[in-house]
């Protein structure tokens, strides 16, 4: 092997490579689509999203992300195409009788492929580097570059070329050797990518890959791992090739050699790829004995944490920890054994009591110590312990799919899972890491509702901390080298965090708002220039606006917002009512806010300007401050679910723009500081009782969400939620771990509201709120038994809630409304108008249900308004008016009257948990009203012959048998759907941008139903697809024919798509309709007369079955085409 | 440098013999490789060139064998290739440069000189920054037998040189070649254009299904056919006569008849005179009357179109 030869080969190679067109045209392309890509979600001239540049490592991240996949499917291409010259017909022959060995020569080409690749990749990153430096918010950064190149392109090229030339030497066919390895990366990028933790993943897309500034890679040895197997592999592949090359090899001996290497590579790629797998397993298993060994002890009996003082030093990745414990047994029964809970890596030297040392021994995380305690006992112990804090214990209940799942959103970034931070730079411990000895596990596996929460006095002593900075719960003092924390209250649990941080803090009144960010990414100073001022203000008001919404003061006396790295993760989770980056008096935020919607605070204020500017008004600097930092505050803070934007890259950011509220939950949702950190409410019969009424506390009793949000809703997971809850108990739900966190979520809120409007249908939501308010106070950071809180309510209320709970808990049925005969009525009470509402009601189920009654006043349902309102709303919706709640029995038929004192225009019926599709009716009101003295409300027998079938009015909905779609090709969706794998929900979306070509279930308020409002929609066809509505005419005559037009108005336009609709343009839909004279064709125009019963003529018929057809054929080519209902309306039988 | 092949045997999977038992020893100087399409030459050529393997026997470089100095064989070899097509995109200098630089010319400076006096031996330095596939058939061969030499390669071995060439650009193509051959290298001409043999080689061989069937030198190979060679004048109806008696290898038309060439022991009937042969002739004598191979080559042929049925 000479390098003269080796580079010779690759000198040409790379002339030869470069004058490619097919190399020049994909070079072309992957740089044009790098830059465009770059430009479009990172660089600051239009816009981009922060997660996309907050970290100083995302710009060449997503370089060399690109251009991996890119130069692989090249060097594919590349790779058959060279080897098939080197095939020519003697051309190659020259070049073999030269005086070089066969490795000289594929090393020669390998290094030529490389060379150009790399020099390629210098170009991408050059353009990133620039747009890094003169056109993004991102830090430059370029040992990122270096370290991407070379840990990520290179590796991956290197086994692209090793396995595209042995496949090409063995297949020895160009085209199949294309399709196979073209097969193998588009199956590596889609399916075999997120297999056995990436170790398929020759791209390394799939592993955590950023680096945080603070705690560097997530993963660094394990990525490290995978890497090097990779790129030994390919090298062993390209071992093989010149094993396998047809041209005789200088010395023949060298060929063993040849193999031997190959063999050797290849099994050390291998072989650092089964260790890497093997890690996880260990990890696994680690999982699995600490989930097993929590089976084993947890007790339903235990002592009680009630004093903490926790003394840690640090070194490095080390702590020496001594414990002060006070445990009490708090129950009835004596404690054979003390049980406490510690990680398992800690290693306990010692464990004593007042009277010396007490024996114990540790299984896994369990420390059983051989100390009996009786009833109502307190023993003091102290234990010192030792060692590193491994991550592995945390987070056991989170099933292994969401656990090893690093993808955030649907970024390409990867910023790893963190769960527990010990080193020299920077400290993190939660209690999910059981960095001190407790009592009461941080979780249970077996029964993840089972679990108890002690509220303890904790006490910590940091000595001689290595960062400049500590942060833990309660007030701060240092004496000497140590610095103490003092509580003033018993809190669930306790953190500690150490870093080099800047702290920003201000008091609002008599609390302590402070911000904790890393030395050097203050990123935020610089665009809030003029609030300084103004800032408390806008806390303050921020505060008491959510105080008043939640019926809750805040009840610490400090808050504290910390940065941690952005690998830093947690879970939400709904047994536990709160995410870890939630901690008593502590939030954590991640690095830079990087993964925080609007964590950009540039873009948020452009995007708010942007917005003025369309409404032609301009708004100051200091309100376009205060806006964004309550739109931060409201978005990132202070909501339920998650806005998008978190992780959104590429695809949906052109796609879609509009940032909107996502069904996941917000993990930074600071709720829990009001109300799952603040006292657990312990039920042995129903241990979902704690999260429950948390959950049902921190619902507002006015139900939010505009007329918009209920038209165009289709399935959402509160839908999904009562669908689940159609045929399965709340039981059954809590025990089934295949329901997804945002959908039990949803279960848990519906079942919640379920309760809480039971309570409201006989009593005043202000006396129920208050109650709840002023019980809670009095027993603030303690553990309160659900039967105390029976008896008090009992008391005040004179219902006993363990009637209703026992039903609520195991009913696996739902009820269903069909509302007929809405009605209002002016009235006058004390020389005011009123109106009175009414409408029938019926439930011929044999479940009991609720209704929520709500009567809006002011702008109607399809008023429009767009989706503008991101930037725009306050900071809640109290002023909303609150549904009066209606409890419906089983099979009945009721009358409900409600009172308005504003003219009314829509009512609004919340169904709770039933079957009706939306749950949330928005019914429209009659414009006509009637003078009536009648001023009674309430809920009355009602008219069940309103609900009965009358062959005069005879109406076939899309839901109804009479009902079918007729499709042109049938064979094509067919297809489809045995394609699609996947499960779907049976209503879609609207989906306004890209309608579908094909029918499409959908539901919502403007579509007509007895209790599900569905309707199918389509873009305008040809005439082919047609929707076909068929009655049974038991009375022959002239009917009067209507069509249900439920077309909605969407951005001020019409039904249109492609550009939003005009009013102007008309809108029509043409139906056949088959009578005993023939058939006629009718048209009906949509844009007018919006979500009514349209009447289309009179027509007669016969006796029997009656057709009317509706044809995909439009007017408009960018119209929207319903199908809904039909109506026939006898009118007489003169012929 | 002295070649000796030596009891060199290939045979092709399937059991086809190419080669049996071959020995030639080869002196420096040109040496011409002569016989019929699928005598051997080709596989003879492949073996000494390194790019198959014999099945048995070797060849000798002077103590070098192929068996086992390949590295020091390749140094000095220098191949052409009977059909050589051009690696597209590489300019014509490059292609030169890109063989000198594999067969060891070292520093970019020398090379270039080295690159630019062989453009210049073979005529081609004026278009040295033409793309080497857009050359016309002439100017490839040049180019293909430049990079064969260059590097001054001790043994160059090309194959079917001149097919399709022009005479002029034949000829020229000779005149590089023993240019050559004046430097103590041996030149290895493989054809079965005899002319090209008989205008430069000192020495050649006759390859026939793999044998060898003569060794000597041009000379050597005529004298066997002297008095072979005969000169008839015959008219139109004599010439479809003689044709099936005699192979004719060149005829003229005259007056009233024409007057052909045929190789034969002796003729008998017509009135002929004996002509001095050259070595197309003795070619021809050789392959007609001692080896009888057209005859026999017919009748294989018919045998295996007989057997695909």
């Amino acid at each position: 092997m000479t390098f003269h030869n080796i580079s010779s080969v690759s000198r040409y190679e790379v002339k030869l490579l470069r004058r490619s067109w097919l190399f020049r045209i994909f070079a072309v392309l992957a740089l044009v689509v790098i830059t465009f890509l770059h430009v479009g979600t990172q660089a600051n001239m239009n816009g981009y999203q922060w997660n996309m540049v907050a970290l100083s490592s995302s710009i060449p991240f997503v370089n060399i992300y690109i251009f991996n996949i890119a130069q692989s499917i090249i060097a594919v291409f590349l790779a058959g195409d060279f080897m098939k010259r080197d095939k020519k017909l003697d051309t190659a022959e020259v070049t073999y009788v030269r005086p070089m060995s066969n490795t000289d020569y594929i090393l020669g080409k390998t290094w030529g492929v490389v060379r150009v690749f790399v020099s390629l990749n210098l170009v991408a990153l050059a353009i990133a580097a620039f747009i890094n430096i003169f056109a993004s918010e991102s830090a430059f950064n370029p040992w990122a570059y270096v370290f991407y190149l070379f840990t990520l392109s290179i590796p991956s090229l290197v086994f692209v070329l090793g396995v595209s030339f042995l496949v090409m030497n063995l297949v020895k066919n160009q085209a199949i050797t294309l399709i196979l390895l073209l097969g193998y990366v588009i199956v590596t990028l889609l399916y075999l990518g997120e297999e056995a933790w990436g170790a398929f993943d020759f791209f390394a897309v799939t592993l955590p890959n950023l680096f945080s500034d603070v705690t560097g890679h997530p993963d660094l040895l394990r990525y490290l791992t995978q890497r090097v197997s990779f790129f030994l592999a390919g090298a062993g592949m390209l071992a093989f090739t010149v094993v396998l090359m047809k041209r005789l090899p200088q010395h023949p001996r060298k060929q063993v050699f040849l193999s031997v290497l190959g063999v050797l590579l290849l099994a050390a790629g291998v072989s650092g790829c089964i260790v890497y797998v093997a890690d996880y397993q260990h990890r696994d298993a680690a999982r699995a004995s600490y989930v097993e060994k929590y089976r084993l002890h947890i007790t339903p009996d235990g002592g009680v944490l009630t004093d903490a003082r926790v003394q840690l030093r640090q070194e490095g990745k080390k702590i020496t920890v001594q414990a002060r414990l006070t445990v009490e047994n708090q129950g009835d029964v004596l404690l054979p054994s003390l049980l406490l809970y510690l990680n398992p890596s800690l290693d306990v030297t010692r464990l004593s009591g007042m009277n010396g040392e007490i024996p114990f021994r540790r299984d896994g995380q369990v420390i059983i110590a051989e100390r009996s305690l009786r009833p109502l006992e307190r023993v003091e112990l102290q234990v010192d312990y030792s060692g590193e804090v491994s991550e592995d214990i945390c987070y056991l209940d989170v099933p292994d799919e969401e656990f090893y799942n690093t993808k955030t959103g649907n970024s390409v970034l990867r910023y790893g899972k963190r769960y527990a931070f010990v080193g020299d730079d920077f400290t993190l411990l939660t209690p999910e890491a059981v960095w001190y000895p407790v009592t009461a596990p941080p979780v249970n596996p077996a029964s993840l509702y089972n679990v108890r929460k002690d509220f303890t006095r904790f006490d910590l002593r940091v000595i001689n901390p290595r960062q400049p900075v500590v942060i833990s719960q309660g007030s701060t003092r240092q004496e000497g080298d140590t610095l103490f924390f003092e509580n003033e209250q018993p809190l669930p649990s306790m953190s500690l965090v150490m870093g080099n941080y800047e702290r920003k803090a201000m008091m609002l009144d008599t609390l302590e708002i402070a911000l904790y960010c890393f030395k050097g990414h203050d990123y935020f100073s610089e665009d809030f220039t003029h609030l300084a001022d103004t800032l408390p203000s806008v806390l303050r008001w921020a505060r008491d606006d959510y105080e008043i919404r939640k019926n809750r003061d805040y009840p610490f006396k400090r808050l504290l917002l910390v940065e941690t790295p952005v690998s830093f993760a947690t879970y939400a989770r709904n047994w536990k009512g709160a995410s870890e980056y939630v901690q008593p008096e502590i939030v954590l935020l991640p690095e830079l806010g990087a993964t925080l919607p609007n964590g950009s605070f540039k873009m948020s204020k452009r995007r708010v300007q942007q917005w003025e500017r369309r409404g032609n008004s301009n708004i100051e600097e200091i309100d376009l401050e205060m806006r964004v930092v309550r739109d931060f505050v409201q978005n990132t803070l202070l909501s339920e679910n998650t806005f998008t934007g978190e992780g959104n890259l590429f695809v949906p950011n052109f796609l879609n723009n509009a940032p909107g509220w996502s069904s996941k939950l917000n993990k930074y949702d600071i709720s829990p500081l009001f109300f799952n950190h603040v006292t657990f409410i312990q039920s042995d019969d129903f241990p979902v009782m704690d999260v429950l009424l948390n959950v049902m506390l921190k619902q507002e009793t006015t139900t939010g969400g505009g007329g918009m949000m209920r038209q165009f809703s289709g399935m959402n997971d509160a839908q999904r939620a009562a669908e689940y809850l159609m045929n399965k108990s709340f039981e059954q739900a809590i025990m089934d771990d295949t329901v997804l966190p945002e959908i039990f979520y949803e279960l848990l809120k519906l079942k919640a509201t379920y309760l809480r409007n039971y309570i409201l249908t006989y009593h005043a939501p202000r006396d129920f709120s208050s109650f709840m308010k002023e019980f809670i106070l009095q027993r603030q950071f303690s553990t309160v038994n659900f039967t105390d809180l029976n008896n008090v309510f009992m008391e005040s209320f004179n219902i006993n809630l363990m009637d209703l709970i026992p039903a609520w808990y195991t009913v696996n049925r739902t009820p269903l409304f069909i509302i007929r005969g809405v009605n209002t009525e002016e009235t006058t009470i004390d020389d005011y108008t009123r109106y009175v509402i009414s409408f029938h009601v019926h439930n011929p189920t044999p479940v009991e249900g609720i209704l929520s009654v709500r009567i809006e006043g002011g702008r109607g349902f399809g008023g429009g308004g767009g989706f503008g309102s991101f930037g725009g709303f306050g900071f809640g919706s109290s002023t909303e008016q609150a549904p009066s709640q209606f409890l419906i029995p089983a099979n009945s038929y009721k009358k409900i009257r409600v009172l308005s004192d504003n003219r009314p225009n829509n009512l609004s019926v919340g169904t709770n948990i039933a079957q009706n599709l939306p749950s949330e009716m928005g019914i429209r009101l009659p414009r006509m009203r009637q003078i009536s003295t009648d001023t009674t409300t309430g809920m009355f027998n009602g008219d069940s012959t309103l609900f009965m079938y009358d062959p005069k009015e005879i109406t076939v909905d899309n839901e109804d048998k009479g009902f079918r779609l007729i499709e042109s090709n049938q064979k094509k969706y067919m297809l489809q759907s045995l394609l699609n794998i996947t499960t779907e929900d049976r209503y879609k979306n609207m989906n306004f941008w890209m309608p579908p070509s094909r029918w499409t279930a959908t539901v919502g308020n403007n579509f007509h139903g007895d209790y599900i409002k569905s309707g199918y929609y389509k873009r305008v066809g040809s005439g082919q697809n047609m929707a076909e509505w068929r009655a049974n005419i038991s009375l022959p005559g002239f009917y009067d024919i209507y069509v249900y037009n439920p077309m909605i108005e969407f951005r001020g336009g019409g039904g249109g798509f492609g550009g939003g609709g005009r009013n102007e343009e008309e809108m029509y839909q043409y139906y056949k309709i088959v009578h005993a004279d023939g058939e006629d064709e009718v048209s009906v125009k949509t844009n007018e007369d919006r979500q009514t019963w349209v009447p289309v003529g009179s027509f007669y018929f016969s006796e029997g079955d009656a057709k009317i057809t509706l044809v995909d054929r439009g007017y408009s080519p960018r119209q929207l085409i319903f199908a809904d209902a039909v109506r026939w309306v006898y009118k007489n039988n003169q012929k | 440098m002295h070649v000796k092949i030596k009891d060199l045997s290939k045979i092709y999977p399937g059991g086809k013999k190419a080669l049996d038992n071959v020995s030639i020893e080869i002196e420096p100087g040109m040496f011409g490789l002569l016989g019929p399409n699928g005598a051997g030459k080709t596989t003879l050529m492949r073996i000494m060139t390194l790019l198959q393997d014999s099945s048995s026997g070797t060849v000798f470089y002077d103590d070098y064998d192929i068996a086992r100095d390949r590295k020091e064989i390749r140094a000095l070899l220098g191949y052409l290739p009977q059909d050589f097509r051009f690696f597209e995109k590489l300019k014509t200098w490059e292609f030169l440069d890109y063989g000198a630089s594999l067969a060891g010319v070292r520093g970019k400076r020398q090379r270039g000189e080295v690159v630019d006096e062989m453009l210049r031996k073979v005529g081609l330095f004026e278009v040295r920054d033409r793309w080497a596939n857009r050359l016309s058939g002439g100017m490839k061969r040049r180019l293909g037998i430049a990079q064969a030499l260059v590097g001054q390669p001790k043994v160059i071995i090309v194959d079917e040189p001149t097919t399709g060439l022009d005479p002029e650009e034949r000829i020229r193509f000779r005149n590089i070649l023993s240019e050559v051959s004046d430097k103590d290298a041996v030149i290895i001409l493989s054809t079965h254009i005899v002319g090209d043999i008989s205008s430069t080689c000192k020495k050649l061989a006759l390859l026939n299904r793999g044998e060898l069937k003569f060794e000597g030198s041009p000379d050597e190979m005529i004298a066997l056919a002297r008095g072979k060679v005969w000169e008839i004048f015959v008219t139109d109806l004599e010439y479809e006569e003689i044709k099936e008696r005699y192979p004719i290898i060149s005829t003229i038309p005259s007056e009233g008849g024409m007057e052909i060439q045929v190789v034969a022991e002796s003729v008998e009937g017509y009135s002929c005179k004996s002509i001095d042969p050259n070595l197309e002739h003795a070619y021809v004598y050789y392959m007609d009357f001692l080896l009888k191979d057209k005859l026999n080559m017919q009748a294989d042929a018919i045998r295996e179109t007989a057997l695909a049925f």
